[in-house]
């Protein structure tokens, strides 16, 4: 199942996420990380195909 | 394909109003974390997702050189077939609605949820699980190696598989390796969806030579350095078009095992949202420090509520299932695996949904003594009214020492 690397990732991206929330107290850190995240990826996809 | 956007726009709406009814009182954007953040963090923080994002280009080109499967095969499949347009309608929807609803959801109330209880390093490794299986795409491509039917058994709740050059036997034998679905021997590899008679389920029967079957097909694939088995296959053939041309794109798409695939959103939707339901509940009933929970509306629940807990969190899951036999059947099902993707994320905004509501509901049920919502009424009733018996019982026989 191809999915699995996709949930580590997600797994890993989850940690940084509620590391970055908990550094700050502040939703927006872990927001603007995952809108980069979600944007570059999509992004660089597109772009490779 | 045009429900892509929609899906997303239905999950990342129900997520962000759920979470705020769910904390409607004074300063809820604060209680969920909403709140003003120092301009060096934003900086900091675009820095960390552009090292995630070349770290994790790094990881797919490892992967790629190792041969092994390509996860981002299904979505690269999917942008093949999308125009411009869309893909910015997905751009705009996926880098700004989804990631506000999702972190509402997975850090704003579980990540404080959990780490109330439990502290920050399990609160934060807890809610990066959930946020995992939550992103664990159901491959098409293995359904379809796993599982392959060409043609929906009657009475599925499958559609039948287009006409035309998409399901044309020459077409699928010349362009799919032997065990693929469309094959001459497909039968060797299919499974057959009997919907059981006067109920909503259904369940999957596989031939007995199926598994070897699968086995025998995934293993060249698997080998093939580069992207997912289904694809990887098909392009091994000789007689493959190249990627870009319609009609490999189109017969690519035909004769899926639809229903198969509803069965794993289904074993999907039961292992995130299911869980999570019962992770709650079992937080819930652990009275540590529940004065931030409190906050959040989240209180120590009784025994008979968390039964009554459990039922609607399964009623969410059925419901979410039933949602995505409407959607497949008012789509008519034109066999796209966009529209498989399409079809899990309005499943899932009304699982997270009635998941906070209910969640909210419960709490405010249980700080008041109340009864609980309907329909866990009768049985959240039923254990206590046992409750209570027992203990008119246990005073009858040991009366106090006033009287």
């Amino acid at each position: 199942m191809n999915g699995v690397p996709n949930a580590v990732f997600a797994f890993l991206l989850g940690l940084v996420l509620a590391r970055s929330y908990e550094q700050t107290r502040s939703l927006w850190a872990p927001i603007a990380i995952h809108r980069t995240v979600n944007a570059a990826g999509l992004t660089l996809l597109w772009l490779a195909t | 394909m045009a429900v892509l956007p929609g899906g997303l726009a239905f999950e990342a709406v129900a997520l962000i109003i759920a979470s705020v009814l769910a904390t409607r009182r004074r300063g809820a954007l604060r209680t969920l974390g909403i709140v003003r953040l120092d301009p060096r963090w934003i900086v900091a923080s675009i820095g960390i997702a552009i090292g995630l994002v070349l770290s994790s280009e790094l990881l797919l080109t490892l992967l790629r050189a190792a041969g092994s499967d390509d996860p981002t095969a299904e979505l690269a499949d999917l942008f093949e077939t999308m125009s411009p347009a869309w893909f910015a309608l997905n751009l705009v929807l996926g880098a700004a609605l989804v990631p506000l609803a999702e972190e509402i959801f997975y850090r704003g109330l579980l990540f404080a949820w959990i780490e109330d209880w439990a502290g920050t390093a399990i609160g934060a490794v807890a809610s990066a699980a959930f946020f995992a299986v939550s992103h664990v795409s159901v491959s098409a491509e293995y359904a379809r190696s796993s599982f392959c039917s060409a043609s929906p058994s009657p009475g599925s709740i499958a559609p039948p598989a287009r006409s035309g050059p998409r399901s044309s036997p020459t077409a699928s034998t010349t362009r799919r390796p032997s065990c693929c679905c469309g094959s001459a021997n497909e039968k060797a590899c299919g499974a057959m969806v009997v919907p059981r008679r006067g109920r909503l389920t259904w369940r999957i029967r596989r031939h007995p030579a199926s598994i070897a079957a699968a086995r025998s097909c995934r293993m060249p694939c698997r080998r093939m350095a580069g992207r997912s088995p289904g694809p990887s296959c098909w392009r091994s053939s000789s007689a493959s078009p190249p990627r870009s041309s319609a009609s490999w794109r189109s017969s690519s798409f035909a004769a899926t095992g639809e229903p198969v695939e509803v069965s794993h959103v289904l074993l999907f939707a039961f292992l995130s949202e299911g869980s999570c339901v019962l992770l709650g509940c079992w937080v819930a009933l652990r009275r540590r420090r529940p004065a931030r929970l409190a906050v959040l509306g989240f209180v120590p629940l009784t025994r008979g509520q968390l039964i009554g807990a459990v039922q609607i969190g399964l009623l969410c899951v059925l419901g979410g299932a039933v949602a995505i036999a409407v959607v497949r059947l008012a789509l008519g099902g034109s066999g796209t695996r966009g529209e498989g993707i399409a079809e899990l994320l309005p499943a899932m905004g009304v699982l997270r949904f009635g998941l906070v509501l209910w969640g909210r509901r419960l709490s405010r049920a249980a700080r008041r003594g109340d009864a609980l919502p309907r329909p866990a009424l009768r049985l959240a009733g039923a254990a206590g009214r046992r409750s209570r018996r027992r203990q008119r019982r246990a005073r009858r026989r040991s009366p106090s020492p006033m009287s």
